[in-house]
């Protein structure tokens, strides 16, 4: 079995692809409008030595070519560069909030494959009546809606009996580590909730129809004819099959999570990855911009590369070239 | 290319024959989706809904009774029979504002969108054709841009290029183009194999005219629907882009509206008339986008036809 | 917990029953999702209820002051840090010699008493001799003339304006430092206001890039606060120094967290889940505060303005007609300070005129002529001067020049969207006077390029915050610091020659005459229109604490030091630990987790199992097309 040769033909074209996304960034870093040392340090008093010695201590001195070599080693080294604002790595930064959007994220996405998943099947199965309709139509409104909307109306429903924002009570001494628990859950719930909104609409939308695809095979007619019953099929052959391009679309979807992900964090001050973006976007904190993009990106890639994999084994169909 | 090779290989040798050959089959193929459409019930909401917004955005200037730029100092005011959708933080008209909001909106949308079918487009089309070197190529040139998450990225892009109305057009433009390739590109490629390519080029048709005459014709309603899908796409991130301060401050969409509702405490003021209305529009329109674009999908698209 | 009745009847329900379900199977699976739909209302519900109950058990107790804040510090490095955030932080950690009170006049801080020789030259001060820094240390004259040397020799930028003219610092004793100016200087009360005093065992060894690129991450220091832990982006909390030499503070802790948006730190006060907001309350927002019984709202003068630079610069570009005083004259008639005030600060500031911050009262020039808001004289001023509008486009041009339009592009600060209002309302005014504005907003650092080095700009908003002594105010419009904080690129020789003046004048009164002369040349020649002294809009919850501090600046900042000393609980026995009923949570959480499992299982159940007759089930309706 070749799987194994399939498995590491995608892992290299993931890093080639990942390299590029690095070198992209690079030039994107180059592109910024202004003197660098002084968009690093925001501060005119600096003299004309200052600035020299800075720029040789961030290696801005140096030609572009030897520039972007040290750029590329510290990347994959997992040196992202400084905070502009906080001067300090943003390696530290990221991975601490990468914590906390798992969380968040994990538990919507979670949430959101079951609901899509279960009325996904209804939907499909119940094609082109009310009930389809109904449902179909549900899910696309609220997929439909903007996220950070979604988050602001809940925000302003349930302002007085939510937390308004943030992972934990500020200043709140815990008893045990119980009671830390339930402070998170109390402050996961509503933001969980919207987001779990949001996404589970495209994932109804894509169960239902690689569901309608997968009972026009030829297998599920065979199975008919055979004499299954249709609840059989459904249960037995069809849905199982129609799962199949959710894993890869749950990886495709990985975009499509972190802009959830950014807005609902954003609303309800979630320190997470994706506000993380947001603060860095409205002071201008390039290096942290870029670190969590590279950040999300790897993620991405590195799902995809699951879900491909995943795919290739599930599906007896796929070719292993 | 070769002139004679095309006479040959068309219908009539006629070309004014040709080209009214070509529009009746155009305008068969356009009732046939039309009356598709029709009985799509998902259809034909959608197509309701995008008229409304329609007719409202091109309206536009015969009602406003409101100039959506002039500030009073009426803040936040509620609902009345003067303002119907109250006053924002610096007392202009919501109802005004919404109106022409309905405008930006609809045109980022529709542009961000031709942008975007234009470059999947054109790169779905050259990599389905050309097959090997080139097509490998431009597609994993796709690939890249389809696994980076696109709304980082676009946040990194228009922050560096700054707010304003022709960045955030161009920005979602310019990113949004991946899926729309991939699609072309396997229906080209599906097309690329039938006999009637194969007469022409056995005849010495050359590849822009096969491109423009056969592949062209088979992928262009694919690629409408896929348009209408795209559209839907860039309201929604335009909305965000916006909402999170990218966007042109001065120009008035349903997204900056939901932007300066945040930033002047709308929602502590209890001024729902000011945040509500805004995310209803874009939401109605998104979906209207989406309803049209599947029940065209479905339509387009033979395997889901087929029953 | 009740599950809520939403209005359905039995016969809409079963009619919805109807509705396309045609087995048994696929309705239990409904079932299920009503079920979770309840589930998840009646969590909500279960929310609601806890309302109540919070009001009794989350009242915050023990001494923790939880503060609220939309913008935390960069670093706590007291020289590189560039936030008012950071200058504060640094005053909770350093003594400084002396210190602003109440009222802004230096008093007595570290050094319990100090002396000035006749010439004004030599200060001599007596400090504290129980001070001790937070390692342990002992603080002593030698670390007060380290870190003056130190600053001075290094010429650390950011305190170095402070300590420049110092020609020796000598100590006598471990009690006593003796400084000798070069020169006599006028600020030296307030200058030893601004420098924090560090341990000398710290700093010493450190060379300047090292000392440039610390993140004073455990900052050690001598003063009331101790840092436990900063978790970026989401909290600062701060422990009290229980054996300070001066008066401990009451509380035992301070927490700052950090909200990324203001709805999120307005409702924070509101629920209380902050106890203070002491400066940054958006004025928008005041009003709902005020109705809020347990919340006192409070407002002050601020050291900040916000003001229009307009780019003066004659070797720099952008428009040139900006270089005619007439021009940005007759710019200064048509902005109606005031609306502007009302407009885009709801009537919380006061409509600006010099370039000293109104809070700096006794510095601050109340008798200045001012431009009225007159869009005619505007008009006549621009058509005395030359500039009509030849072509009759709406838009004057130059005299002599009829492709040089006044036309003129505004940057604003991208985060500052309400300063796009400003912009929009400029625009129609100008308009009237016939200057075409285009309004651009843009970041710090476009901003910056666009005037360092070459002075691209048109003219921008931007904002200063002062520090007491108005110094610092002063220094921005000299042509020295063309390049560097001037950013306007004005200049002018007596105005040069008036700020050397002034720094050694060492009698308030006199050196005052000379700061108002500067103010109206710089007013009248208006290279900056100064829009707005803006407000420190502060808020509280009474409910807790109280010994809550006023001052210009806000409830707490880098000069108000005193709330966080002198507030307290209002009773002992709500100290301790935050106690908070989660259960109404734990009970939403679950009630939903089980909701979806109910629904996932009704889905899945039934695989290769016993099923439904088989005449029940029937094929999915075609679509007839």
């Amino acid at each position: 079995m070749n799987l194994r040769r399939y498995i590491l033909r995608r892992a290299v074209t993931a890093f080639a692809i990942f390299l590029i996304i690095l070198t992209l960034n690079f030039i994107i870093f180059h592109t910024i409008p202004g003197d660098p040392v002084r968009t690093l340090f925001q501060d005119p008093r600096l003299t004309a030595d200052d600035r020299a010695r800075l720029e040789h201590l961030f290696g801005l001195d140096k030609p572009l070519f030897e520039q972007y070599l040290i750029y590329m080693k510290n990347s994959l080294t997992g040196e992202l560069g400084k905070s502009f604002t906080y001067r300090e790595p943003v390696g530290g930064f990221v991975i601490e909030r990468l914590k906390n959007t798992v969380i968040l994220v994990g538990s919507a996405s979670v949430l959101a494959l079951f609901m899509g998943v279960a009325i996904g099947v209804i939907a499909a199965w119940r094609r082109n009546t009310p009930v389809d309709f109904g449902l179909l139509g549900g899910s696309l409104f609220l997929y439909s809606m903007p996220t950070f909307w979604l988050g602001m109306l809940a925000l302003f429903a349930l302002s007085g009996y939510a937390p308004s924002g943030g992972m934990y009570t500020p200043g709140a001494v815990y008893a045990n580590s119980l009671d830390q628990f339930f402070d998170l859950l109390r402050h996961l719930i509503v933001p969980m909730t919207v987001l779990t909104l949001v996404l589970f609409g495209q994932y109804v939308m894509l169960l239902r129809s690689s569901l309608i695809d997968v009972l026009q095979e030829d297998f599920i007619v065979t199975a008919k004819a055979k004499g299954l019953r249709d609840r059989a099929v459904l249960r037995g052959h069809a849905v199982p099959n129609a799962m199949l391009p959710l894993v890869t679309i749950t990886a495709i979807n990985m975009s499509f999570i972190v802009g959830g992900a950014i807005q609902t964090e954003t609303v309800f001050s979630w320190p997470g990855i994706g506000r993380l973006m947001y603060d860095a976007l409205i002071t201008r904190d390039y290096p942290i911009l870029q670190g969590t993009f590279l950040i999300v990106t790897a993620v991405a890639l590195v799902a995809n590369l699951i879900a491909d994999v995943a795919y290739a084994y599930l599906d007896p169909r796929v070719k292993v070239e | 290319m070769n002139r004679t090779g095309t006479a040959a290989a068309d219908s009539g040798s006629n070309p004014m024959a040709r080209r009214v050959e070509r529009l009746r089959r155009l305008r068969v193929r356009a009732a046939k989706t039309l009356r598709l459409l029709t009985r799509s019930r998902m259809g034909l909401v959608g197509l309701a809904i995008l008229l409304i917004f329609l007719v409202i955005a091109v309206a536009v200037p015969f009602v406003l009774r409101f100039d959506p730029n002039d500030f009073t100092m009426n803040r936040f005011a509620p609902p009345s029979a003067s303002h119907w959708l109250g006053t924002d933080d610096v007392g202009r008209d919501v109802f005004a504002e919404l109106l022409y909001g309905a405008r930006v909106s609809l045109l980022v949308g529709v542009t961000a969108s031709a942008i975007s079918v234009a470059i999947g487009g054109v790169i779905g089309v050259l990599a389905g054709y050309f097959g090997r070197w080139i097509g490998e190529g431009l597609m994993r040139f796709t690939d890249i841009f389809l696994v980076i998450p696109q709304l980082p990225f676009m946040l990194l892009i228009a922050a560096l290029a700054g707010p304003s109305m022709f960045n955030i057009i161009v920005v979602i433009g310019a990113l949004s183009w991946p899926s729309t390739s991939r699609i072309v590109r396997s229906q080209v490629m599906t097309v690329r194999e039938r006999i009637f390519i194969e007469r022409a080029r056995a005849i010495g048709a050359g590849d822009g005219h096969i491109i423009r005459k056969h592949i062209l014709p088979n992928v262009i309603p694919l690629m409408f629907a896929n348009t209408i899908l795209i559209i839907a796409v860039a309201i929604l991130t335009e909305s965000t882009l916006a909402f999170l301060g990218l966007g042109d401050p001065l120009v008035i969409s349903w997204g900056s509206m939901l932007h300066y509702a945040f930033v002047s405490l709308a929602m502590s003021n209890g001024a729902w008339w000011y945040f509500v209305p805004p995310g209803v529009c874009i939401a109605l329109v998104v979906l209207g986008f989406t309803f049209l674009g599947y029940a065209m999908d479905e339509i387009l698209n033979p395997k889901l036809r087929r029953r | 917990m009740s599950i809520p009745n939403f209005g359905i009847n039995a016969a809409d329900f079963s009619t919805l029953c109807e509705w396309g379900f045609t087995d048994l199977k696929e309705r239990k699976a409904f079932f299920a999702m009503l079920v979770c739909a309840m589930m998840v209302l009646s969590a909500m519900a279960a929310l609601g209820i806890a309302k109540p109950a919070r009001a009794q058990n989350e009242i915050p107790t023990g001494g923790t002051l939880r503060i609220g804040w939309l913008q935390e510090q960069d670093t706590l490095n007291p020289f590189v840090t560039n936030t008012v955030q950071g200058r504060m932080m640094v005053k909770l950690f350093y003594d400084t010699l002396l210190r602003w009170n109440k009222t802004l006049v230096p008093e007595a801080n570290l050094a319990t008493n100090w002396t000035t020789s006749t010439d004004g030259l030599t200060w001599t001060y007596d400090i504290v001799q129980n001070a001790k820094f937070s390692d342990g240390q002992p603080l002593k004259a030698s670390d007060v003339k380290f870190t003056f040397e130190m600053i001075r020799n290094l010429s650390l930028s950011a305190y170095y304006d402070q300590v420049k003219f110092m020609s020796s610092v000598t100590t006598s004793g471990d009690y006593r430092v003796i400084v000798v100016y070069n020169k006599t200087v006028g600020t030296v009360a307030s200058d030893m206001c601004l420098v924090p005093i560090l341990p000398e065992h710290i700093w010493k060894d450190m060379t300047k890039n090292e000392i440039l690129a610390a993140t004073n991450d455990n900052p050690i220091g001598s003063g009331a606060w101790k840092l436990e832990s900063w978790t970026k982006q989401t909290s600062v909390v701060v422990d009290a120094v229980k054996d300070y030499w001066g008066t401990a503070p009451y509380i035992d802790k301070a927490v700052f967290t950090y909200y990324s948006n203001t709805e999120a730190l307005i409702n924070a006060l509101k629920n209380g889940e902050i106890d203070i907001i002491p400066k940054e309350v958006p004025a928008s927002s005041l009003s709902v505060l005020n109705q809020d019984t347990d919340i006192k709202v409070t407002t002050n003068t601020d050291l900040y303005y916000r003001e229009i630079s307009i780019n003066c610069n004659p070797a720099g570009g952008g428009n040139p007609t900006l270089r005619d005083v007439n021009v940005r004259q007759a710019l200064a008639m048509a902005t109606d300070k005031q609306t502007l005030v009302d407009l885009v600060q709801l009537g919380y500031a006061t409509p600006g005129s010099t370039i000293v911050q109104k809070a700096a009262s006794y510095w601050w020039d109340p008798d200045v002529d001012l431009f009225q808001f007159n869009i005619s004289k505007a008009n006549a001023l621009l058509n005395a001067s030359g500039y009509l509008d030849v072509d009759s486009d709406g838009v004057r041009e130059a005299p002599g020049n009829a492709s040089l339009e006044l036309s003129y592009t505004l940057l604003v600060l991208s985060r500052w969207p309400e300063e796009m209002r400003t912009g929009q309302q400029l625009q129609t005014w100008w308009k009237e006077i016939g200057v075409d504005l285009t309004v651009q907003s843009a970041d710090a650092n476009t901003i910056n390029s666009y005037v360092y080095p070459s002075y691209n700009q048109d003219m921008f908003l931007w904002g200063y915050s002062g520090q007491p002594d108005p110094s610092f105010s002063l220094l921005i419009m000299l042509s020295t610091q063309v390049g560097d904080w001037n950013d306007c690129g004005w200049s002018n020789a007596t105005y040069d020659q008036w700020y050397d003046q002034q720094a050694t004048t060492t009698d308030p009164v006199a050196r005052r005459t000379i700061i108002y002369q500067m103010q109206e040349m710089v007013y009248n020649q208006s290279p900056y229109l100064v829009l707005y002294y803006m407000s420190a809009n502060g808020a509280y919850r009474i409910d807790t604490f109280t010994g809550f501090v006023n001052m210009p600046t806000g409830l707490n900042s880098d000069v108000n030091i005193y709330t966080l000393r002198e507030v307290h609980l209002i009773k002992a026995t709500s100290g301790g630990t935050t106690t908070t009923d989660y259960t109404p949570w734990a009970i939403a959480i679950i009630a939903i987790i089980v909701a979806v499992v109910a629904v996932a299982v009704a889905m899945t159940r039934g695989k290769g199992g016993k099923e439904a007759k088989g005449s029940e089930d029937k094929p999915a309706p075609e679509k007839k097309a």
